[in-house]
């Protein structure tokens, strides 16, 4: 399949999906037991007082009518009103993008500036002092649940050593970068683990591989070697492992955003999930949607520009 | 790599000699990887299956004069919890659940999300078209809302976490063996195969399957500890097993209020998913260093 | 050389950067005040839960209720005991001789944060919209016919019958008063940045963050002695207790029960406990058999220790339950005393009631309830004992109260709190079959229960009044459709250096706010 030729396909793919979701999103929302009505009212909730709600909420129409409601709206760029926060369900998304954003971006740049020494120095020497260290300490962080671990960063670098503020995002760039210094730590831990071992694989893999030989024998100066086809090879790895990691990451950063009270994506998902507000559940999914849809497409334009060969092994 | 990187033949000849006895240390210290994480989890199963004789108390009975008893108090070698119960056998009678987690609902995803990769891989067209983008719309969408949504409709509990983690992780499976799949497809043994005039059936699952089940495997034992984390994860957001039942991650999300004063009811049941977790990241990096060297 | 260098630079690196962050001072430390000197001017909140909405028609959140009671007055406003009313924006009021007919008498000083006056004609507009807004709160006023703005400093208000909480319901947060000029220019976008004639004014809103707060230059009352308050949001109760503990807060809201005794063992730190109007109970369903039989629902109530529930699930720090109205609220009656603890007498109950044997049914809790969870583990046990067998089913929170809700329930874990001092509420959700939550979903029935909360919401002799309520409550002990098993205190942790922090049984605290201090630390 030609490198490009396959795109415009690509797209029409992705807008059927896109447009699959909407529709999935839509009915497994209302099929969760628990009205809006519920979440507004609490224990001072009548049967007349939910009624009326409802209504006012539109959620006693047919079903199907509330669903083209939805797309029409939809494509004029309104999400609708979110029924919990009294506001357009864009604006509340928008107010939680941006510690998630920083989040997510900040602890993938520190799982690359912790992953890529480690992994090429685990590869280059296989079997050394630090392939076994790290091995060990990542098959360790693995096996740990996210919010444990937050919650010991917390205790040991905020309590005891009052080096980094407890909670919430901060204000100022440098702000952000030290209140998000934990919780970026703690996602760049769960992730590094994959990414060393990719990188250490790939690392090892192109080593061996013979052409390097061949391009020593050939009196290729080492240094470029090494960027020409081990770098380069292991990048390809990366870019593959971030782009199906990274679309994990954007709902999973739930957990380290409570632990962390950083009001992000994450939390607003869980929590409008729970209260049933329907225009902002469909919102983000949709808005996640489209995120993991364009990392992997991006993702594959990257692979396939680094390397004609693309869609072997290397990534699934 | 301190050596001189200008080449001489024999020195390369050398120099693949000493890589080859280096490969052969490091297959056994490979196997030694694999032994070990046999060996812990052989522990983990064997602790779940003999939890009811080596436990000395009941996990859920609860005992108002001994709360919070530190580990090592009379009678107690973990210590209890807020109500009294002896973490000790809690912990024990946990690990059936959560292992039953690991593989249970692992070995459907793995089997189901195989099966379909192959025959989308194998079989190209409009089926593969169809089961991709629905793998697609699996991916795309956020697995959070899909599982709380799950966990919401059919209500908490640990058979509804199995269908839960059924329903949404097959996709990854599927994806892998397919991506394997099309490789192999094109492979001489393959090619092979079809001009012998072998049926397709026998084709995906004699030829194909055994050649390029490495890939998923591996990605199972990752799974399967990503799994009992994502077990933690619903009973930390309170959509995992019921009380009192004494599911790990529940202890943790139960144990995290505890955290400043009685640190053990949060961190053993976490060294316990630790200790199964790393069992099987052991198990599948002497997997996969095994089978591909087999491979090659 | 190349396999030690990297890691020795990378690991060198991290302690570097340890030591460095280590030696810094946090930048994102409030300022609380210099060290030495005078009294600090800002005091900083930690809330367990996010605010969804400025706007007092539409709050639902106790958290953006409390936080109303500082932003806006209304007409009148509870006192610091939750027992009685005081004049706010009217200064007095005189009620017709039929009662039919309240005529407020406004303060002429009383404007808005930007200076503007409060008018009569503001007041009739917030009322009128909030009792309209669909789902609101407007049922409480059913018996208005009228309210007019005679002049600017006059609202007259006429009734189709006496109902006499209506003073109480025109101090509850959902009548606050806005500015009319500038919500109907705006609309709801007026709530992000409101105005209100409160003590204090926003001054920066992150419903999910932070709300900030500063003094209202131009309130009418005294003015406050804090010049600013940030409410921050952290839904982390670890996280809330740890930023008391260091200083970063210096009041937090609902510390964990397990973690109170470590707090008042801090120097420098307390609990505290503010009596609340918040009554915890378990819901009977009577469409289930057995608990159509009062001879079972009295067992239950003697099976049951409250004292146990209340030292695993409270710490100890709870009442135990007797009448179904608030602990304390007006017109409680102090003369009905818990149901005491008696496992042979339920059990002779049950056999009498024709379960000798005991029989099963399930509970439903709210998981991550805490106390809820402990609470349902001692219900079980003791339950077990006199040989009812109780299988607890944790939901998360909607979809626990929609099982509730809807007549298909057996056991469930609930709670009341008022959102007026009348009485009239919560005797109509509880003592009333026909007030719209079936008796707390009971689904059971007593005529001369209903006919009494008519009769006691239409009687504005207040010893009448108690006569009444007082016979509400002892049928509904008698009958007991449900189980009140205690009344729980709202918690608070507070630093030394705060000076008198306050929490009124309905939650607010904006009267404590005015008045309280804060020294160095």
């Amino acid at each position: 399949m030609s490198r490009f030729g396959s795109l415009p396909r690509r797209l029409v793919h992705l807008v059927i999906v896109l447009f699959l979701i909407t529709l999935v999103s839509f009915f497994l929302l209302r099929l969760i037991p628990g009205d809006p009505a519920l979440a507004i009212l609490g224990s001072s909730y009548t049967h007349t007082r939910a009624v009326a709600i409802d209504n006012f909420l539109g959620l006693n129409r047919p079903i199907w009518t509330q669903y083209g409601l939805f797309m029409n709206r939809l494509f004029q760029g309104n999400l609708g009103f979110s029924f919990f926060y009294d506001e357009p369900a864009t604006t509340v998304i928008r107010q939680h993008l941006a510690p998630t954003l920083f989040l997510i971006v900040y602890g993938a740049v520190l799982a690359a500036l912790i992953s890529f020494p480690i992994g090429f120095g685990a590869g280059l020497h296989r079997g050394g002092v630090l392939d076994q260290v790290s091995r060990l300490f990542f098959t360790l962080s693995f096996a740990m649940p996210a919010f444990w671990l937050g919650i010991i960063l917390i205790l040991l670098f905020s309590v005891h050593v009052h080096a980094f503020p407890i909670s919430g995002f901060g204000s100022g760039f440098i702000g952000h970068l030290y209140n998000l210094f934990l919780p970026a730590l703690t996602i760049a831990l769960g992730f590094s683990t994959v990414l060393v071992r990719s990188l250490r694989a790939a690392t090892i893999a192109t080593l061996q591989a013979e052409f390097v030989d061949t391009a020593r024998m050939k009196g290729i100066r080492w240094w470029r070697v090494l960027w020409r086809h081990v770098f380069r090879n292991a990048i390809l790895a990366v870019v593959a492992v971030f782009g199906v990691n990274l679309a994990y990451l954007i709902s999973g950063t739930v957990l380290v955003e409570n632990v962390f009270s950083l009001p992000g994506l994450g939390t607003l998902l869980v929590n409008s999930v729970f209260q049933r507000d329907y225009p902002v559940v469909q919102g983000l999914t949709l808005l996640f949607a489209v995120l993991i849809v364009a990392i992997n497409l991006l993702t594959d334009i990257v692979q396939a520009a680094l390397d004609p060969r693309v869609g072997q092994e290397i990534g699934t | 790599m301190t050596t001189a990187w200008t080449a001489s033949p024999s020195e390369l000849l050398m120099r693949a000699a000493t890589r080859a006895a280096g490969r052969r240390r490091s297959v056994a210290r490979r196997r030694l990887t694999l032994i070990a994480g046999l060996i812990m989890l052989g522990i983990a199963i064997l602790a779940a299956l003999l939890a009811p004789v080596l436990a000395t108390q009941s996990p859920t009975a609860i005992d108002p004069a001994h709360l919070l008893a530190p580990p090592f108090s009379p009678g107690h070698l973990l210590g209890t919890d807020q109500y009294g119960r002896d973490l000790f056998s809690r912990i024990l009678n946990g690990a059936g659940i959560d292992l039953g987690i690991a593989f249970g609902a692992t070995s459907v995803t793995l089997v189901g999300g195989t099966l379909i990769g192959l025959i989308a891989g194998y079989r190209g067209g409009w089926i593969d078209s169809f089961l991709m983008r629905l793998v697609d719309l699996f991916f795309a969408f956020p697995f959070l809302v899909l599982i709380i949504a799950i966990v919401a409709m059919l209500g908490p509990g640990i058979r509804n976490m199995y269908v839960a983690i059924w329903v949404t992780s097959w996709v990854a499976y599927a994806r892998i063996q397919r991506a394997q799949t099309v490789v192999a497809k094109k492979q001489q043994y393959v090619l092979a195969a079809r001009a012998l005039g072998y049926g397709s059936l026998r084709v995906m699952f004699r030829h194909i399957l055994p050649n390029t089940a490495s890939a998923v495997i591996i990605f199972s034992m990752v799974d399967a500890v990503g799994n009992i984390i994502l077990a933690a994860s619903l009973g930390f957001l309170g959509l995992g097993a019921q009380p009192p039942t004494p599911e790990w991650g529940a202890m943790i999300a139960d144990g995290q209020n505890y955290l400043l004063t009685s640190w053990w009811l949060a961190t053993l049941p976490g060294l316990a998913v630790v200790f199964v977790g790393v069992a099987f990241s052991l198990v599948g990096d002497g997997l996969a260093d095994l089978l591909r060297a087999g491979e090659r | 050389m190349f396999r030690a260098t990297r890691s020795r630079i990378l690991s060198a690196g991290v302690i570097v950067l340890a030591v460095a962050a280590a030696g810094c001072s946090s930048p994102a430390t409030p300022s609380l005040g210099g060290g030495t000197g005078p009294a600090v001017s800002t005091l900083v909140i930690a809330n367990a839960v996010k605010v969804d909405t400025l706007d007092p028609e539409a709050n639902s959140v106790n958290e953006s209720i409390w936080l109303d009671q500082n932003l806006y007055s209304r007409l009148l406003q509870p006192n610091s005991t939750g027992t009685g009313l005081l004049p706010d924006l009217a200064a007095s009021w005189t009620i017709s001789p039929n009662s039919l007919t309240y005529t407020f008498h406004l303060r002429p000083d009383a404007k808005f944060s930007n200076g503007s006056p409060v008018t009569a004609s503001d007041v009739v507009y917030s009322i009128t919209r909030s009792r309209a807004f669909t789902g609101g709160w407007g049922f409480l006023l059913t018996q208005v016919k009228t309210i007019t703005a005679p002049d600017a400093h006059t609202v007259v208000i006429t009734l189709s019958q006496p109902h006499a909480p209506l003073l109480a319901d025109l101090a509850m947060y959902a009548y606050s008063v806005v500015p009319e000029s500038l919500v109907k220019a705006q609309g709801s976008s007026f709530f992000q940045h409101p105005v209100g004639s409160g003590p204090f004014m926003v001054t920066s809103y992150s419903p999910d963050s932070e709300v900030d707060l500063a003094r209202n230059p131009y309130f009418y009352g005294a003015k406050p002695k804090i010049s600013k308050v940030r409410v921050l949001i952290v839904p982390n109760d670890n996280t809330r207790v740890l930023m008391l503990q260091s200083k970063r807060a210096d009041v937090i809201e609902n510390p964990p029960g397990n973690l109170v005794s470590q707090i008042d063992r801090t120097p420098g730190l307390s609990v505290q406990l503010y009596p609340s109007t918040r009554v915890d109970f378990i819901q009977l369903d009577e469409h289930y058999k057995p608990f159509k039989s009062l001879l079972v629902r009295q067992a239950l109530n003697y099976a049951i220790d409250r004292n146990s529930i209340i030292q695993l699930a409270y710490q100890g720090h709870a009442t135990p339950g007797a009448s179904f109205m608030p602990y304390k609220m007006q017109f409680f009656d102090s003369a009905i005393t818990p149901y005491p603890y008696d496992p042979s007498k339920a059990k002779a109950l049950l056999a009498q009631a024709g379960y000798p044997h005991g029989f099963t049914a399930f509970l439903i809790t709210v998981s991550g309830d805490v106390a809820g969870q402990a609470e349902a583990i001692v219900l079980k046990s003791e339950l077990a004992a006199v040989g009812i067998n109780v299988n607890i089913q944790a939901y998360e929170l909607l979809t626990a109260y929609n099982k509730e809700d809807n007549g298909h329930s057996q056991m469930g874990e609930r709670y009341w709190t008022n959102d007026i001092i009348d009485p009239d509420e919560v005797a109509t959700f509880g003592a009333d079959c026909q007030g719209g939550a079936n008796a707390f979903n009971s689904y059971w029935c007593d005529g001369q229960a209903n006919s009494m909360v008519a009769q006691a919401r239409a009687e504005l002799n207040d010893a009448t009044r108690q006569q009444l309520y007082n016979q509400i409550q002892q049928i509904v002990y008698q009958q007991s459709p449900f189980i009140v098993t205690d009344y729980s205190p709202y918690r608070y942790g507070v630093g030394s250096w705060v000076h008198g922090f306050q929490v009124t049984p309905l939650g607010n605290y904006d009267l404590s706010l005015e008045t309280l201090t804060i020294s160095s630390h």
